[in-house]
Formats: structure tokens, C-alpha cells, sequence
């Protein structure tokens, strides 16, 4: 760790390590990155071959700006560059600048308002024009255009007095302190000013279709509805490109995705990625390196607040301890996943490993409703002051697997005396109003509550982000609770990840005792890739599997 | 014959208005729409989907938007797709080329095949191989075509490896027999759904073919299994009792005459030449059409039954 990077030295990898695999999951970077050099390989001195990743979206948004998903991100991340990047273990690197700004370094002021940013002085754009610090000023004055269709704005639009300093260095002055700024400049890409600055329509031109980046691979061909071909980009100032090609090749249903790899026509299951139900088989396939990659994203059974059923914390331990979440996760989901306690994802720097785990007791479960005075009425449910103990789950439907895992829920909550009907929605009605706007009882979803990979979780559950009460956010537990508001307040104005991660530690104690919302497991992919594939590593704090394609290579 | 035609294309443009005007209101009567793909986005704020949402128009008044999407069409502007930010002609376009060719191959292969085995069926009816073929046809009709392609790509695939899980050319190899070697799984599948149901309109019509055959195998009417053997005896169009005898005079079978009335003791008794005694089809015309006796069977009785 040198004085670019943001953590302290006390964040080792092997903490990382250790982290991960108290979570179960030390297959994760682990045999890749220390297997490696035991085996002697080492990457071809000039890009050769092709390596093929299938897909089950099509990636079809090429300007890294405007709003897209997670298979875009895997182009993204190959074709450009951002200011930094996000290694595996959490820590922010360099790439396009030069440094990591930091307090320290005196990169961030104090106060935490004016940035600077120095640049490396020797990236090319693919056409052979320099990349200079007037990029960065237009990519970021372009983010907040309003007659440009962004992608995020939340930190862009934070940004004030923008400076170019000299060609490799610019300032510039935050509203506020905003920590988690630097984490979102992990994901975003800079943009040619030279090309775009001539477009007339921002939104609609040939840019969008055959981009110029300065990322290792270079616009190759595509051919829509089938793949995407990118090509080695030879002048590429990091270490890499190895491949001559890289083709994102779109696969549109699951079960042909793994059959491709089966069949060897694709080197890289990518997003998607393996089946739970197809685990087991695809460890045992011969020449194919199969590995569970946690996710970011959390199974969760979402409460809103605002009902009277769930107003009482009483309520909400007793439906904690009657689901059974170890049935859930080996029975229905192959013991693919793994049990959490925290929406922090567990590859988390600040992930909080020392929370109460939940156990499943339906007497100790009925007997929390007992004390509480939730008795079991005529019926045989439970009722307290008029108020049924009876409410409405909803989730995606046809996704099989929670809708197994909500019968199962629902079994076991009558047996406690407590009624849970099922109103499930296509996720286009789900994730419309009725989602954003609490308009459910409960609902099932594998929910990301971080942004990019900073702990900040203000859109999650500050008191301000509640949109059915006229927040801005994504609160839609409806989750109100001071201290957690100032501890938020407080982490976003904070930059010293070691003091960050004390208050992010808390902030997780307090939303497990509260319980907002149920964690049902951490999401887990299956990840899959060739034997012969050299170089991959998995990075969950990225949202794509090809987030390093440049040090992709094949094993001679 | 035109103003026919300016009736059918009048009809289709007020058709064609009422299927976009319904489709456009189908899809904006589905809450979420096209920003629904965000609506897990941790990053996209509430403000940042209102932005897009009036970037994109999408607050305007529906019918607004339903009249300015018609009024480009109509001049040409098909507009740009929400996904993947090209113009839609042009995301329609690059689709033609593989939908052309898959159609394409396996229309030809269904036409082939299916009347093949059409003529095939009719000229040996009741054969195994007729009753193979519309066998085959109803299981295949019955079974949807994607789990048809799976159970392809499983046993061709995955099990035998003789032809690709999919894709249309291995990427890197762009030769004209490798484009063969992906094509013969799915245009196989699609024919296969094709001959199905187009199969059962071959089958109903195979009641033709004798006919014309009667005109050039006349020898083959009273002896031995042939053509004729396909064919309902005239006798059994009779059968609710309001059979003519005199129609049957110059008929060479007058065996018939002795059938009981009693159709199922009928069948019985029913002899090899009885089947394909009755139904004949003289006297001519030197062309093969239907004498004019033929006609008049075929007036009285309808068209001879396929069993």
C-alpha cells in the first residue's frame, strides 16, 4: 500500500482474505491469484487468440454515460477508462490519474470541498489524440448537462468550478463533503471531448454506436442480436492488452448460456453467469474452473414500516426467527448462497462480520408475539388492538425460486398464527410505483443497497430518502431512525476509511437490531471460465465479471 | 379486381391504425415502462428517473405521444429504440438477414418434406408409413417448438455433439458451410413444426390424388390393393339409407348390390374389391376430369369420406 491509496496500511490483503473467507467464499479470488504463479504461466508477449464470453443480455448502450446495465458495464470497463479503479479487496487504485487523492496526499482538502486530480501524461485516445485533463472536465460537465440523458448524477451533480489546471491536472470544488464521490468515480468512464464536443445530438450519435475510448480493447464490429467484437488496442498504457480479441457473444436464454459452455462455444460464462441448479454439474465438467463469486446483492424480505403490523420490533424479531433460512438456502437454491446478517456486501471493506447470527425457533417466535400481546384470535391468527397479524408478500413472478422460497415462508409464519398471502407482480408493475412509492406490505428482492462499491447507504435508509413521504431516495422500508441519520451524515462527510469503517460498523449493529428489512441470504453467481483462461479474477465490487478483460489471456 | 384491391388495402391501413393504436395503448397500460430496467438501480435516484422520464417525453399526454410517433413513422422516422439506442429501422434491418435465411431453409425443407410425404401417405394409405407420418404429425403439432429445440440441442448437442448449441457461424469462421452446419439444428425444428401443421392440410387433400390417379391407373380398379383402396366405397356414403341403386348400374362391382343394410355387418362382409370397386370413374373425359356419372355421385353424395 503506498500513499496513493485511500486505506491505511492496516488493510491488508490477507485481511481481505480472511474477511471473505470467514463468509465461506475464500474460493474467491484466492485459488486464481495464488495458483497462478505456482504454475509458471505467464502471458504471451504480443495479444493472441480470441476469448468469448456469453451473455443473456445483449450489451447495447456504448456510450458509458447514458443510462445502462450491468452486460454494458462489461463492455464499459474494456473499451474505456475511469479515473480510478476498484481492485477486488475493496481499495481504490489508480488508472487514469496518477494518484488516488487523499487527504493525506493532500489531493482532498481538509474541509473535504477541493479536489485535486493529477493525470498520467501518457494515454491515448484509440484514435491517437491525447487524453488530457479537458476530457475529464467535459465527460463531467457533460454528466450534469440537462439536455444530456445521464446515467447516475448523484456526486456529479455535487461538482462545482471545474479547473484545468495543465494538461494533466484539474480542480475542482464540492457543495459538500462527499466521501463516497471517489467510489463513484470507479464507474465513471471518461469520454473523448475531441469527438463528442462536435456532435449536435448528445444523445443520438455515432459516437454511441462505435465508441473511442482508451481502455485496452478498441471498437472492433458488432453484429446486433448476436455479438460484439472488440480488438487488442496495442497502445493501451497499462499492462495489457493479451488477446487479439474479446467477443461479448449474447445468449438470450440461460439454459443454452451453460450449454454453450459445456460445449466449449463460449471460453466465459459472463453476467448471468451459471444456474444454482446447474452447480453441482458444472464443478464436475473436466477442463472448466467453476467458482462461487459473492455478489452485492442481498436476498431480502422488505418490510414497509409504515403498516401496523410491523410498527412493533417485537413483530419483526418473531418473523425473523421463524424463517427458516438454511432450509431456504439448501433446499431451494442448492446451498449455492450464504447466510447474512447485514445489507453489506461480505467482499466489503466494511463489511461487519460480528453481528447476532439468526437461529430459527418458532417457540421462542411465538413466544416474543406472546409477551408482546399479539394472541392468537378466533381465527387462529394473531391480533393485537384491532390490527391482524396478517399481510400481503409480493415479488417478481416467475421468478421460481422465491416464489418456492415464499410458499416455504408462508408455511412456516401459520404456524405461528401469523396469515401470509402471496400477490405477486411482473417486475415492470413490482419495480414501478409500487416499489418506489411502499406500496406493499412485504415484498422478496435481491436488493444492492450500495452505490458503486462505497458503504454509503443514505438512499437506503435515511429518513430524508423515504419517497412515499416525499424523499428523493430509495427508502421504500419507509426506515426512520435518527442516529442511524447523523451516523450517515457523518460517514459521507468522512474520508479516512479507517474512521468510516467504525461508523459504518455501527450503522450495521443498529439496522440488525432494528430490522427494517430480513436478510434471507448474500447472493452468491456461479461463476464459470475455461481452464485455459489465464488471468480472470472476480471482482464483486465491480458490477461485471470482465471488469479486467486486459489481463485476460491463454495459458500456452 | 381494383376496386377489390382498394377495398383489402383500405381495410388493412384502418386495421393497421387499430393494431398500433391498441399495441401503443397496451404497452403504456403496463405500469413501469422502459425505465422499469433501472427500477433496482442503487444509483438511480427517484430525481434521476424523473429526469430521464422527461427527457424521453414519456410524461406527455399519451395520445401526444401516440400522434407524434405516428407522424414520424409515417414520414419515414420509425424512431430510436429505448435499449439500444439505435434508430429501430436499423435494429429491425440487422434482424432480417437471420430471419430470411432460418425462414427460408426451413419453409423449403417443410415443402419438400411435406409433400413428400403427402403424396406419399395418399398413394400408400394406411400403410405404416401412413399411419407414421400422421402420427408423427399430431405428436408434433402437439408439442411446442422451443421444448422441440431443446430436446434437439440436448441429444444433437450435448449428447451426440454432431451439430452446435446455437449461434449462426462460430465466431472467427465465417464459411459458408459453417453457416450449413448451424442452420441444419434450427431450420430442422422450425420445419419439423412447419410439416405438422402444414402436413394435416397436405393429408386432407389427398382425397385429389386418387382421382387424378384413377384417370392414369384405370387398370389398377379391380384388382389387388391400389390406388382405389383409399377411397370410401360409395356404398358407405350411403349409408343413411339414401343410396341410389341406379347410380351404381355401370358401376363394375355390382357384388355391392348384395351388401346388407346394416353398415357394420357391411363391413364385415366387406371384400378386398369392395373397396376399391365402386368409386369409379367412368365415363370420361380424354382428359382425366371426372365423367359426368362422377359428377352426379359427387353431387348426390358429397365427396368421398377420408376414413
Amino acid at each position: 500500500m503506498t500513499n496513493r491509496s485511500t486505506t491505511k496500511s492496516t488493510f491488508s490483503r490477507r485481511d481481505a482474505l480472511r474477511l471473505m473467507g470467514m463468509g465461506g467464499v475464500a474460493t474467491l479470488v484466492a485459488p486464481n491469484l495464488l495458483l497462478a504463479p505456482a504454475f509458471g504461466q505467464t502471458p504471451p508477449t504480443t495479444p493472441t487468440g480470441r476469448i468469448v464470453v456469453g451473455l443473456s443480455q445483449e450489451p447495447t448502450v456504448f456510450n458509458p454515460l447514458m443510462p445502462h446495465i450491468e452486460v454494458d458495464d462489461g463492455v464499459n470497463f474494456s473499451m474505456f477508462d475511469a479515473l480510478f479503479r476498484i481492485d477486488p479487496y475493496g481499495v481504490i487504485q489508480p488508472n487514469l490519474a496518477f494518484e488516488v487523492p487523499s487527504q493525506e496526499n493532500g489531493g482532498i482538502s481538509e474541509d473535504g470541498l477541493n479536489w485535486r486530480i493529477r493525470l498520467r501524461d501518457d494515454v491515448r485516445w484509440h484514435d491517437g489524440t491525447p487524453f488530457t485533463a479537458e476530457d475529464v472536465k467535459f465527460t463531467l460537465e457533460l454528466i450534469v448537462n440537462p439536455d444530456f440523458r445521464a446515467w447516475r448524477t448523484t456526486g456529479h451533480s455535487q461538482v462545482r468550478d471545474i479547473t484545468v489546471v495543465s494538461p494533466t491536472e484539474l480542480t475542482w470544488r464540492m457543495e459538500q463533503a462527499f466521501a463516497p464521490y471517489l467510489s463513484f468515480l470507479t464507474e465513471t468512464f471518461m469520454v473523448p471531448k475531441h469527438i463528442l464536443e462536435k456532435e449536435a445530438d448528445l444523445n443520438e450519435n455515432a459516437f454511441n454506436q462505435a465508441p473511442i475510448g482508451t481502455g485496452a480493447f478498441k471498437w472492433g464490429q458488432r453484429v446486433a442480436g448476436d455479438h460484439l467484437e472488440l480488438v487488442a488496442n496495442t497502445d493501451y498504457f497499462g499492462d495489457g492488452p493479451y488477446l487479439e480479441q474479446l467477443v461479448f457473444k449474447y445468449i438470450p436464454d440461460n439454459t443454452v448460456l451453460y450449454t454453450q459452455f459445456k460445449s466449449g462455444d463460449i471460453d466465459l460464462v459472463g453476467q448471468a453467469y451459471i444456474s444454482p441448479d446447474n452447480y453441482a454439474e458444472a464443478s464436475t465438467l473436466a477442463d472448466r474452473v467453476v467458482t462461487l463469486v459473492p455478489k452485492s446483492s442481498v436476498e431480502t424480505f422488505y418490510f414497509n414500516l409504515e403498516r401496523p403490523q410491523f410498527k412493533e420490533l417485537a413483530v419483526r424479531e418473531a418473523l425473523y426467527l421463524a424463517i427458516d433460512r438454511q432450509a431456504i438456502i439448501d433446499a431451494l437454491n442448492y446451498s449455492v448462497p450464504t447466510t447474512t446478517e447485514t445489507f453489506m456486501p461480505k467482499q466489503s471493506f466494511y463489511f461487519n462480520p460480528d453481528l447476532p447470527k439468526q437461529e430459527f425457533n418458532l417457540e421462542r417466535a411465538a413466544q416474543i408475539l406472546d409477551e408482546a400481546g399479539w394472541l392468537p384470535g378466533a381465527d387462529g391468527i394473531r391480533a393485537k388492538d384491532g390490527v391482524r397479524l396478517s399481510f400481503a408478500n409480493s415479488t417478481t413472478s416467475g421468478a421460481h425460486l422465491r416464489e418456492q422460497a415464499q410458499q416455504f415462508i408462508q408455511q412456516t409464519l401459520a404456524e405461528i398464527g401469523v396469515e401470509m398471502t402471496i400477490s405477486n407482480l411482473p417486475s415492470a408493475v413490482m419495480f414501478g410505483d409500487f416499489w418506489a412509492l411502499s406500496q406493499f406490505d412485504t415484498a422478496i428482492s435481491g436488493i444492492t443497497y450500495l452505490i458503486g462499491a462505497d458503504p454509503d447507504v443514505t438512499n437506503r435508509f435515511h429518513t430524508k430518502s423515504i419517497a412515499a413521504q416525499g424523499g428523493r431516495g430509495s427508502n421504500n422500508a419507509q426506515y426512520s431512525n435518527a442516529e442511524v441519520d447523523a451516523l450517515l451524515e457523518e460517514g459521507s462527510r468522512t474520508f479516512d476509511p479507517e474512521a468510516r469503517r467504525e461508523i459504518y460498523f455501527r450503522i450495521q449493529e443498529i439496522i440488525r437490531r432494528d430490522l427494517p428489512f430480513l436478510p434471507l441470504f448474500a447472493n452468491t453467481s456461479v461463476f464459470g471460465h475455461k481452464g485455459s483462461v489465464g488471468g480472470f479474477i472476480p471482482n464483486s465490487n465491480t458490477r461485471t465479471e470482465s471488469w479486467n478483460a486486459a489481463a485476460w489471456y491463454w495459458k500456452s | 379486381m381494383r376496386s377489390f384491391l382498394i377495398n383489402r388495402l383500405s381495410q388493412s391501413i384502418v386495421l393497421l391504425v387499430m393494431v398500433s393504436i391498441i399495441g401503443f395503448v397496451i404497452l403504456n397500460l403496463i405500469p413501469g415502462g422502459p425505465l422499469a430496467q433501472y427500477g433496482l438501480d442503487p444509483g438511480m435516484t427517484a430525481a434521476d428517473m424523473a429526469r430521464i422520464t422527461e427527457q424521453l417525453g414519456l410524461n406527455r399526454p399519451l395520445w401526444i405521444q401516440y400522434f407524434d410517433w405516428a407522424w414520424r413513422l409515417l414520414q419515414g422516422d420509425w424512431g430510436t429504440s429505448f435499449r439500444d439506442g439505435a434508430p429501430v429501422l436499423s435494429v429491425i434491418g440487422r434482424h432480417v438477414f437471420a430471419t430470411l435465411l432460418l425462414m427460408g431453409t426451413s419453409t423449403a425443407i417443410a415443402m419438400t418434406v411435406g409433400i413428400w410425404i403427402g403424396i406419399r401417405g395418399a398413394t400408400r394409405r394406411y400403410s405404416v408409413f401412413d399411419y407414421a407420418a400422421t402420427v408423427g404429425a399430431m405428436v408434433a403439432l402437439s408439442i411446442p417448438t422451443f421444448w422441440f429445440g431443446l430436446i434437439g440441442i440436448y441429444v444433437f448437442s450435448l449428447q451426440l455433439g454432431w451439430l452446435p448449441a446455437g449461434n449462426m457461424y462460430k465466431i472467427g469462421d465465417g464459411s459458408f458451410l459453417n453457416y450449413l452446419h448451424h442452420l441444419i439444428l434450427p431450420s430442422a425444428v422450425f420445419a419439423a413444426a412447419r410439416l405438422a401443421a402444414g402436413g394435416q392440410h397436405v393429408q386432407d387433400r389427398r382425397w385429389f390424388i386418387p382421382e387424378l390417379s384413377a384417370s392414369s391407373h384405370p387398370a389398377e380398379c379391380s384388382s389387388g390393393p391400389g390406388p382405389y383402396r383409399d377411397l370410401e366405397p360409395l356404398h358407405a356414403v350411403g349409408d343413411t339409407g339414401r343410396h341410389q341403386p341406379g347410380l351404381r348400374q355401370n358401376c363394375p362391382c355390382q357384388r355391392a348390390e348384395r351388401t346388407p343394410r346394416d353398415p357394420q355387418a357391411r363391413r364385415r362382409q366387406r371384400t378386398p374389391a369392395d373397396d376399391h370397386s365402386c368409386w369409379h370413374p367412368a365415363p370420361q373425359h380424354s382428359d382425366g376430369r371426372p365423367g359426368d356419372r362422377d359428377r352426379l355421385h359427387l353431387a348426390r353424395h358429397g365427396a368421398p369420406r377420408c376414413r
